[in-house]
């Protein structure tokens, strides 16, 4: 199993718009799970649980089979480097270019020529309709950009699992069918992929395919009836 | 609670900062010390804080070695003569300039300058939920933003310090020498400065330029990461940053001085 919450229970606080009681879900190689959080709801602590980044109060997240409470920071961090994630807000160190960002997690996590992480980002950044690798520091990119970049750097270096935090309304932008080849071939490689949406619609989009369908109601997450009774 | 109560209780507080400074600085050093810890992304961060804090201070830490130079270099050649000790301006410039006065205005250029902007970048990065990506991407906040800015600052220091003490030595013997305060030949001079130097001053001048660097970078990193979700803390704990590490920086001068002397 590539990714799975065992009776996870997360308390709302700060950082997120609400807690998490009863996640019961289990990803493997290829899987998409697509949950629809409601309207305004763009602080959930699903993502940050799927890495490990905070820890449930009750049950357990496990990732490649490894209970994330039970890693050294350093092992934690070496399997955070196998994730790419889209954020839904932010995501940019403001001291590095957008460039820079991209590569930062290849270049620390592995020892691949620089040569070949360039390579691979601008192929990425080609398919995704950018002309180049965009530089410059993040805020003085423009916001499509700067959301294509954040596509490259997260489909970079082959991920196991990807992350992708609202990303509803990019399914209207012009690329948005090399962005579905582009998970299309990351499932077929294996990679598990979260998808966190408001949008109805995306569930019913062809090209995502989701195999896991949930709505989250208050601090639960259900299955999505609508889309059962549609016969999606 | 009694007034010695309260003084208790501050004390064991400020007890407390000193030993979680020291245990970061610890850590820090310790996580340096691994051949792992230095990949190709931090040791970029390593040389743009050199660069930052380093080289770019160079001209700012030369004017005021110059300054520093024309006036006591000058005096002192100026009152050793008068009094018939001139033999005493060795010893004498290396206690004033090489024991105390520059690691000591170097570490203040360097606080004012780059701590201050360290604590602020941390903070804001803070603010901004940065610390938390690099989390997200796997990267130890710790290894990638605190051990190479605590390492390149006191790289700094220590590199200013010695260009200081170059600036100062030399600007004071050249006014000296135009404004008639002295008609020592240059390499005589030069003898006569290092000539008084001791084992005991450069260990002196290394802990004076390395320690309270490192506690310089370890208390900056840590007032801006302590930062919460207001923007308003930033300045606060960039304050704090500079305040304690000034106070660091007499301490541990005091200590060193008192250690190696006397």
């Amino acid at each position: 199993m590539m990714l799975q919450f065992q009776n996870v229970r997360c308390a709302a606080s700060d950082a997120y718009d609400g807690g998490l009681d009863g996640v019961d879900v289990a990803l493997d190689a290829g899987d998409l799970l697509l949950l629809r959080v409601p309207a305004g709801h763009h602080r959930t602590p699903l993502p940050d649980l799927a890495q490990g980044l905070v820890n449930p109060e009750e049950g357990s997240v496990t990732f490649s089979g490894h209970d994330w409470r039970g890693l050294s920071p350093g092992r934690a961090a070496a399997l955070r480097g196998r994730i790419g994630r889209v954020f839904d807000a932010g995501g940019w160190l403001s001291n590095l270019d957008v460039d820079e960002n991209i590569t930062l997690s290849q270049r620390y996590h592995t020892t691949r020529a620089e040569a070949d992480i360039q390579d691979e980002a601008r192929r990425l950044a080609r398919e995704f309709g950018l002309a180049d690798l965009p530089t410059g520091r993040p805020h003085a990119v423009d916001r499509s950009t700067l959301r294509c970049a954040q596509w490259v750097r997260a489909f970079l270096g082959q991920p196991a699992l990807l992350v992708c935090d609202h990303a509803a309304h990019e399914l209207e932008a012009p690329w948005t069918a090399a962005l579905l080849a582009q998970l299309r071939a990351a499932r077929a490689g294996g990679a598990a992929v979260i998808w966190l949406t408001s949008n109805a619609a995306d569930a019913r989009h062809p090209g995502l395919n989701p195999t896991l369908i949930f709505e989250l109601k208050e601090t639960r997450m259900c299955p999505w009836r609508s889309l059962s009774n549609s016969g999606t | 609670m009694t007034w010695l109560g309260t003084i208790g209780s501050v004390t064991l507080a400020k007890w407390r900062d000193v030993r979680y400074l020291l245990a970061v600085a610890w850590s820090a050093l310790q996580v340096a010390a691994r051949a792992g810890t230095w990949r190709r992304t931090v040791r970029n961060v390593l040389a743009r804080q050199i660069l930052f804090t380093g080289y770019d201070a160079t001209r700012f830490v030369s004017f005021i070695a110059f300054m520093v130079g024309v006036s006591i270099v000058v005096q002192t050649q100026v009152w050793l003569t008068a009094v018939g000790q001139g033999h005493l301006l060795g010893p004498v410039l290396v206690a004033v300039v090489i024991r105390e006065v520059g690691p000591l205005l170097t570490n203040f250029v360097v606080i004012g300058r780059s701590g201050t902007a360290i604590a602020t970048e941390l903070g804001n990065m803070k603010v901004n939920g940065e610390v938390h990506l690099l989390d997200a991407q796997g990267l130890d906040p710790f290894i990638y933003l605190v051990v190479p800015r605590v390492l390149g600052v006191a790289i700094s220091v220590f590199c200013l310090t010695i260009i200081f003490v170059g600036v100062s030595l030399l600007s004071g013997y050249l006014s000296g020498v135009l404004l008639g305060a002295t008609d020592m030949e240059p390499m005589r001079f030069v003898d006569t400065v290092f000539g008084a130097l001791t084992k005991a001053d450069v260990f002196n001048l290394l802990v004076k330029t390395f320690v309270p660097g490192i506690l310089t970078g370890v208390t900056c990193c840590t007032e801006g990461l302590s930062v919460g979700a207001a923007t308003t803390e930033v300045p606060q704990a960039a304050t704090r940053g500079v305040v304690r590490s000034i106070s660091a920086l007499f301490v541990t001068s005091l200590l060193v001085s008192l250690v190696t002397y006397l």
